[in-house]
């Protein structure tokens, strides 16, 4: 037998030779019993490696596999951070976290400030009325949560829908608050809460305390 | 055992390939069944080891998810997929122990024969024939092992199989050779084995 046609075989047992050399193999055959065996002792290996293969459940790792790429998603925060991000208003995100700590500490200032005041002159009212900090978002609002597979674009787009903006979220379970022009507070929440990605939508007063 | 999937052609797994890309978790089940058998036996093959296999097996499978899109189409699906499968074996591969290494070669298939004889297989039952493989595939060198299993079980083609381990084709077809010189070496030596177990005991 040709050294060439022991360099063809494997590859004619797999299906993967090129037309002009499947035939020549096939004239090879056809005339040389010893090809034709050996050709036989080919697909015999073959066979024997297929069969040599261990049978295993086409799911196996399969739900592990899905764990490591739903853990890869980017949760719904950063969705919408990278949103907010994308929509221009990277700067507004930049600018929120020393603003509430600017916040926090004024906060801190004004009640102790209070106290002072109210240990020095709990009689009087007025002073204490002029130095309480205001909320900064009065309600009411919309305490929204999504679906996991919610899409930023349609959050958008639903937001959009009752002219809501968000004011807040989310919180640490997932809680977004959204403003709606006054007095459209009920309407919007019906309407919201028969969208696929929102998972649960209320009406409440304002932010909670950790805002 | 769950029943046994669909197979799926190139241009369906491509496709599917696509669907990947824009985060669809049915097609990616639908891939994941369709090839998670070919990978994880080439895997096992490379590494020898059950758990390290599935490992590898979800990490291609994942990578398969992550970089969906990366994928131009020049290759064929399951060499794409093969390829990837390589290199987080060979990444298994290189962290194991030194001397969990170099068991590949003993003096069974180490010695050559004269000449390609097609003897080997008709003497042997099914059952001894499937086994007689096994055994003699293990006693092969790494990179002669992956050569038979890409060939004969993942049907890669040459230019595939010079791409996947990263040789030119010449060396792929002289790993061929002296793989298959040793399989049949080492399926002779059984055989005579038998011969000579059988004799002792009649």
């Amino acid at each position: 037998m040709s050294i060439r046609l022991s360099e063809l075989l494997p590859w004619y047992v797999n299906g993967t030779l090129k037309d002009e050399e499947r035939e020549w193999v096939d004239r090879c055959l056809a005339a040389d019993a010893g090809a034709r065996a050996e050709l036989e002792w080919h697909r015999e290996l073959q066979s024997s490696i297929a069969q040599s293969v261990s049978e295993v459940a086409p799911d196996l790792g399969l739900a592990r596999t899905l764990r490591h790429i739903r853990a890869d998603r980017p949760t719904l925060g950063d969705r919408i951070r990278s949103w907010l991000g994308g929509a221009g208003l990277g700067p507004v995100v930049a600018l929120a976290r020393p603003i509430a700590v600017i916040a926090a500490v004024s906060l801190i200032g004004v009640q102790s400030v209070s106290i002072y005041v109210l240990t020095r002159h709990a009689d009087d009212a007025q002073q204490i009325r002029a130095l309480r900090a205001l909320p900064a978002d009065e309600g009411p609002l919309l305490r929204v949560n999504f679906a996991p597979d919610a899409r930023e674009a349609d959050i958008r787009l639903l937001l959009s829908a009752v002219e809501g903006s968000l004011a807040g979220g989310p919180g640490q379970l997932g809680d977004y608050y959204v403003r709606v022009p006054a007095g459209t507070e009920n309407a919007a929440a019906s309407r919201l809460k028969h969208e696929r990605i929102v998972a649960a939508v209320e009406v409440v007063a304002g932010l909670p305390d950790a805002y | 055992m769950a029943a046994k999937p669909q197979p799926i052609d190139d241009a369906k797994a491509k496709e599917f390939l696509g669907r990947i890309a824009r985060q669809d978790e049915a097609a990616f089940e639908t891939i994941y069944k369709a090839f998670s058998r070919r990978v994880f036996a080439y895997a096992l093959y490379m590494l020898k080891e059950p758990d390290r296999a599935e490992e590898v097996l979800v990490d291609t499978m994942h990578e398969v998810w992550r970089n969906a899109a990366r994928f131009r189409g020049d290759s064929l699906f399951s060499t794409w997929l093969i390829g990837i499968a390589r290199n987080k074996a060979l990444l298994v591969h290189r962290g194991r122990r030194a001397d969990e290494l170099h068991d590949d070669l003993d003096e069974v298939a180490e010695t050559e024969v004269d000449e390609l004889a097609p003897e080997g297989f008709a003497e042997l039952a099914a059952k001894q024939r499937r086994e007689g493989v096994q055994a003699c595939m293990q006693k092969l060198s790494q990179e002669h092992r992956e050569c038979l299993q890409l060939v004969f079980y993942q049907g890669c083609s040459l230019a595939d199989v010079a791409h996947l381990q990263g040789v030119p084709e010449n060396t792929v077809k002289t790993r061929l050779y002296h793989a298959r010189q040793r399989i049949k070496n080492c399926l002779r030596l059984l055989i005579e084995r038998e011969g000579a177990d059988s004799g002792a005991s009649s």
